[in-house]
């Protein structure tokens, strides 16, 4: 089977190649045709493999193949190769599967659209990068899928272009997350520099080698450079503080886009890459520790900013922050699977939460302006009952598959095995931002389907469910958020259900199996009792209830007045929540601006004194100009570039002498 | 290897020097079609002497790339070399000259400036980079500098009616006479210490334990000067935007990539068989395993530190701020000096190897992206302001997406050849240690994205500003944009190939004598 692993990414490069090049001559039904059918056919070689994969022994379940060699440099030899083993083989089955629902959906949504071709040849193509850089054998080829799905969503945001606000946002992503990028890559380079290869088969085993002939400690300082500059690429792909700014925005880009891109699959890269090098960071504690501390603090804090938006975009993106935030805390507190089980989960309920919002949005007209619905229940039962699921589903409510893994990590965090005290504060930190979540996402429910509807009386007249292209996908992926939490029962509630095994953490175990070796080996024992388990459960299902009450509360019982009165009580308070803490504006007043005022300081007074005309002498310079060549002698440019060379010459050789 | 080779005959000189006996013959043969075409229309003067230049540059590639490839040897009592490493760069510069004619055969038609001239300069001017490459002998180099330089100052100078071309061309030539004076007068210092002007000979007596007295000091750092300018490193870059932005755009595009390479090339020659005491001591035919810089390494690679670092990070930061396209791909060259100059640092192998591929990569994805900017201009400066470039992803799809490739190449995104050039030169430099080196090198990329993006981002924006025509397109520009294309798309897929020749080219450099 390890012979067609490259089928994988292939199927959606070819969809992008032909609908890319002449997807302008075909029709509507031929491009949706190339484009679903490419990625669905994706999805089935996935599941071929998969079935192959579970036919090994649990502990041989790795294929690999190798394509070509790519490049060699001092001593280090890189392949374009592919691997699977059971962490690639989930991800590239949610990223091929759920991407194909939204393929589907997006032949409904997108139909109106003019470029529809460029639309589905961009879609195909963000499908094979993330494919490469779920698949890929070594960090290099996972560096070439991490670049092209930020090429590619940045292309997807600005996909309209019909406002600035896209490219702008589309540009925002596309820097943001080039910073995170040189942290990723200065990570790589240490780690070559460190293990002298960039091959997962390579790396892993030779830090375990190296760490049980005791050359590299727990925690030395290149295992935690090399986790923590990972980790800036992470937090510029998976959004996390400080780097998350850009996905709000994002949300400017085509529904279907922030379904899969920005929400199901390429945000979740920086936590699949964080789990894929799991046995670094176990090795590396204070890592972890950053790691957990930075998602703790997204979790909460994205989650009350997305308290008072009233776009239902931003809402969700907002939430998918937080939820971001939560799956590092998985990965953070060394419960690799669970934040992996959580990117799953998530995968299906926020998917199904960005359609459906697509399909209250396409019934609205295009308004995106939670303020202008209400009551939309009636008119659009299909989306209103799948999005109740999956708001059920993020709120952590059993038996929804949200629950269970948002259950699984802040039960982890709580007995963080490294550090048991910042393990409780992240606790107690997760819990109450899952609070606020229940609280805001049953707003949105409030807001936008119940009540009366407050938009324009054309706007009512338009209300309609969306065609089955769409609503199809949104019940296939209620019903996962549903049931998509049961493939991980954990063992306190499966007892009860005559033994339920825990299939999601058996299937992963091969690959976090070292991990899990170490830490038990060298933490104190992280084991909870059962009835601190019980009570944990029990709590963070009692403030879900608790945030939902009140989102009744306030946006039901007194729907009316109560919201705008709390507004006015706490001004200050809701400004700057409204303002999402005004991070935007710090980060343009100290970071932006300064770059570019530096910039264009270097190059009118540190270099060139300008040419153009434009300066302040600009006038004169031009009429001397035309006037004769020989004045350029002495217009005192050319004696500054010269004397700037001399200078330069000057102070080599003054370095040479007084060395 | 310290013996003078006297021996001369015809077949030997075809052997060293046949790229550059193509070149001046078929340039002094140009000059007579030239006169012969004189009374014709300018429509058939301009195909005839543009594809008989294209042709003459095809076939001194073929010559290169066909003769015997091992065949190391010097002719003209050791002035002029032939090895693996000159003919390898002079491969990329002939490449760069052969791009640069196909194109110019549109450019020239479109700005209404079919001239013979401008072809006999450009065939005089590979030919004069070709024998810098070559020589072995300092005063040699200087003479083959001057040639091609020459020939480079009058091309810039080519559009008569622009004050910008005229004022670009006139600071170029009286800040190179100033470069290549410092560059002479280094020479003469070297020749009135060491008593030769072949620089391993050179090698040799610096070897002798002379390399720190005050003369070869003084000497080093006026021939590095006079180098650094040519590579338009910080703080001898100022030149740069002016002749790149003033120049035909063609030849901006052949500016920054055959000078660059021959400038590149020359400079590692003399950095790494001229003042590397050890090798002509040895006289071991592998030093790049033996290679120890330890004589002058402390002295240069500092420097060549601070001027790639300065290279990078004020190339990057000031592009960030142009509005004219010419003048930000001036500013982005001086940056990419900068990172080929950290492959210079790491003093290896694979550094050296990182440069020869760089200088290949360079030369594809900028005389591309000349190409289309010479396209999009229609007439010189007409349409050359970023604004311009709003909205042309929808009027000019094909353009469009072809300099997006060229930029996105040059952003240093995989797969693209920029990717694997920035990553061998960065492999090489954390091989050697310069860890902070290369982590800020990496962070200017992270500006350069920002600039290179931004045409991207106009490009596909649907407001536009004011409406551009693109001239028309000729069908040899056409080939040579997709030559450069799919040129950088191989070596960003299967770089293997070119990298292992680039290696076998790096190491013959210990063969030079």
């Amino acid at each position: 089977m390890d012979k067609y692993i490259f089928l994988i990414p292939l199927f959606p490069l070819i969809g992008f190649l032909i609908n890319g090049l002449l997807g302008k001559r075909f029709g509507k039904g031929i491009i949706s045709f190339i484009g679903c059918m490419t990625v669905g056919f994706s999805f089935i070689v996935s599941l071929f493999i998969w079935k192959y994969l579970l036919s090994l022994e649990p502990g041989h379940r790795i294929l690999t193949q190798t394509l070509w060699k790519w490049m060699s440099v001092g001593g280090l030899s890189v392949d374009v190769s592919f691997m699977i083993d059971p962490l690639s083989m989930l991800m590239i089955l949610v990223v091929t599967g759920v991407g194909f629902l939204i393929h589907v959906y997006s032949t409904g949504y997108m139909y109106e659209d003019e470029s529809y071709w460029r639309y589905f040849a961009y879609l195909n193509m963000f499908v094979f990068f993330m494919a490469m850089l779920v698949l890929g054998g070594n960090y290099l080829v996972m560096f070439v899928g991490w670049e092209g799905v930020g090429l590619a969503s940045y292309l997807l945001i600005g996909f309209w272009y019909q406002g600035i606000d896209n490219a702008v946002a589309g540009k925002k992503a596309f820097v943001v997350n080039r910073i995170g990028d040189f942290g990723f890559v200065l990570g790589l380079f240490l780690m070559f520099w460190t293990f002298g290869s960039l091959s997962y088969l390579d790396v892993f085993p030779k830090a375990l080698e190296l760490f049980e002939q005791g050359s590299l400690p727990i925690n030395s300082p290149v295992l935690v450079a090399i986790c923590l500059l990972l980790f800036v690429g992470a937090t510029g792909k998976s959004a996390q503080i400080p780097l998350y700014i850009w996905l709000p925005d994002a949300m400017a880009g085509p529904t279907p886009v922030s379904a899969l891109i920005h929400a199901a699959t390429m945000v979740t890269a920086g936590v699949y890459m964080v789990a894929r090098t799991n046995v670094l960071y176990t090795l590396a504690p204070s890592a972890l520790l950053v790691v957990a501390s930075i998602a703790a603090a997204t979790a909460f804090f994205a989650a009350t900013m997305g308290v008072l938006q009233n776009d239902i975009k931003k809402v969700l993106a907002y939430s998918t922050v937080s939820q971001l935030g939560y799956m590092f805390i998985g990965v953070g507190v060394t419960a690799y699977w669970a934040g992996i089980f959580h990117l799953m989960t998530h995968a299906f309920f926020k998917a199904c939460l960005f359609l459906c919002s697509g399909s209250v949005i396409h019934a609205m007209s295009g308004d995106q302006d939670m303020r202008h619905m209400g009551g939309l229940a009636k008119k659009m039962p299909i989306t209103y009952i799948t999005m109740l699921f999956a708001t059920l589903a993020i709120s952590g409510l059993p038996p929804f598959a949200g629950f269970f893994s948002k259950d699984e990590i802040l039960g982890k965090a709580f007995s963080f095995p490294y550090y048991p005290m910042a393990g409780k504060i992240i606790w107690f930190i997760g819990t109450a931002g899952a609070g606020i979540t229940a609280f805001y996402m049953f707003r949105l429910i409030f807001m936008t389907f119940h009540g009366e509807f407050r938009g324009t009386k054309e706007q009512e007249h338009h209300l309609h469910e969306s065609p089955a292209n769409m609503t199809v996908p949104l019940v296939i992926l209620a019903l996962l958020s549903l049931f998509g939490g049961w493939l991980g029962i954990p063992e306190l509630i499966g007892k009860f259900f005559g033994h339920v095994p825990n299939i999601l953490e058996g299937f992963l175990e091969p690959v976090f199996e070292h991990s899990s070796n170490i830490v038990s080996q060298f933490a104190h024992h992280g084991h909870v009792a059962e009835p601190v388990e019980w009570t944990l459960m029990t709590t963070s299902v009692v403030v879900a209830i608790i945030g939902i009450s009140l989102a009744y509360y306030i946006y039901m019982v007194h729907g009316k007045e109560l919201p705008q009165k709390l507004a006015q009580k706490y001004a200050f308070h809701y400004q700057v929540i409204y303002n999402k803490y005004y991070v935007d504006e710090i980060y343009e007043f100290l970071v932006v601006l300064p770059i570019y005022y530096f910039s264009v300081f270097l190059w009118k007074v540190a270099d060139a004194f300008f040419i153009d005309g434009i300066g302040v002498n600009g006038p004169a310079w031009v009429v001397k100009r035309t006037s004769s060549i020989v004045r350029l002698v002495q217009n005192g440019y050319v004696q500054t570039y010269g004397a700037f060379m001399l200078v330069g010459m000057v102070t080599i050789l003054c370095f040479f002498i007084y060395r | 290897m310290n013996n003078i080779n006297m021996s001369f005959d015809l077949y030997h000189l075809w052997q060293v020097c046949g790229g550059q006996l193509i070149l001046i013959v078929a340039g002094l043969l140009l000059i007579l079609v030239d006169i012969i075409l004189m009374e014709k229309d300018q429509e058939i003067r301009g195909r005839w002497m543009g594809w008989l230049t294209v042709f003459i540059f095809a076939a001194t590639i073929g010559h290169l790339a066909c003769r015997e490839w091992d065949l190391h040897d010097t002719i003209f009592m050791n002035v002029f070399s032939a090895d693996k490493y000159s003919i390898f760069i002079s491969i990329v510069m002939t490449c760069a000259g052969l791009l640069a004619a196909m194109m110019s055969i549109g450019y020239l038609r479109n700005n209404g400036l079919v001239r013979g001239e401008y072809y006999i300069l450009l065939v005089f001017a590979v030919a004069g980079a070709i024998g810098l490459i070559q020589s072995v002998d300092l005063l040699m180099m200087f003479i083959t500098l001057e040639v091609m330089s020459l020939a480079i100052y009058a091309l810039a100078a080519f559009l008569k009616d622009s004050s910008y071309s005229q004022e670009g061309a006139f600071k170029y030539f009286l800040l190179g006479s100033f470069g290549s004076a410092l560059f002479l007068f280094g020479v003469a210092i070297i020749y009135g210490t060491t008593g030769t002007l072949n620089i391993t000979q050179m090698a040799q007596y610096i070897s002798g334990g002379s390399y720190s007295t005050l003369p070869i000091l003084v000497a080093f750092a006026m021939i590095m000067a006079g180098f650094f300018f040519k590579m338009a490193m910080v703080p001898f870059h100022m030149w740069t935007p002016d002749v790149y932005e003033g120049a035909p755009s063609v030849i901006t595009g052949f500016m920054a990539t055959a000078v660059k390479a021959a400038a590149f090339g020359v400079f590692m020659k003399v950095l790494f068989v001229g003042f590397t005491p050890i090798l002509a001591s040895s006289g071991q035919p592998d030093f790049a395993a033996t290679v120890n810089l330890s004589a002058l390494g402390p002295y240069w690679k500092p420097v060549i530190w601070w001027l790639a670092l300065l290279s990078m990070f004020i190339g990057n930061l000031i592009a960030v701020s142009q509005s004219n396209i010419k003048r930000m791909l001036a500013y982005s060259s001086i940056a990419h000096a900068g990172y080929m100059a950290v492959g210079i640092i790491a003093a290896n192998g694979e550094g050296r190897m990182g440069v020869l591929f760089y200088l290949f990569a360079y030369t594809l994805m900028n005389i591309g992206a000349f190409g289309v900017v010479y396209l999009i201009d229609g007439m010189e400066r007409k349409a050359q302001d970023l604004e311009d470039y709003r909205g042309l992803g929808y009027i000019y799809p094909s353009l469009s997406f072809l300099l997006s490739l060229f930029l996105v190449a040059m952003a240093g995104l995989p797969p693209t050849a920029g990717f694997i050039a920035k990553f061998y030169v960065f492999a090489a430099a954390i091989k050697e240690g310069y860890f902070l080196l290369a982590a800020l090198g990496v962070l200017t990329s992270v500006i350069g994205a920002y600039y290179y993006l931004r045409v991207i981002y106009l490009m596909y924006m649907k407001e536009k500003v004011k409406d551009v025509e693109r001239g028309p397109i000729a069908a040899p520009t056409v080939v040579a944009l997709v030559i450069a294309a799919l040129g950088v798309v191989y070596l960003g897929l299967l770089p293997e190939n070119l990298a292992s020749v680039a290696n076998l080219a790096q190491q013959s450099l210990a063969m030079i004598f």
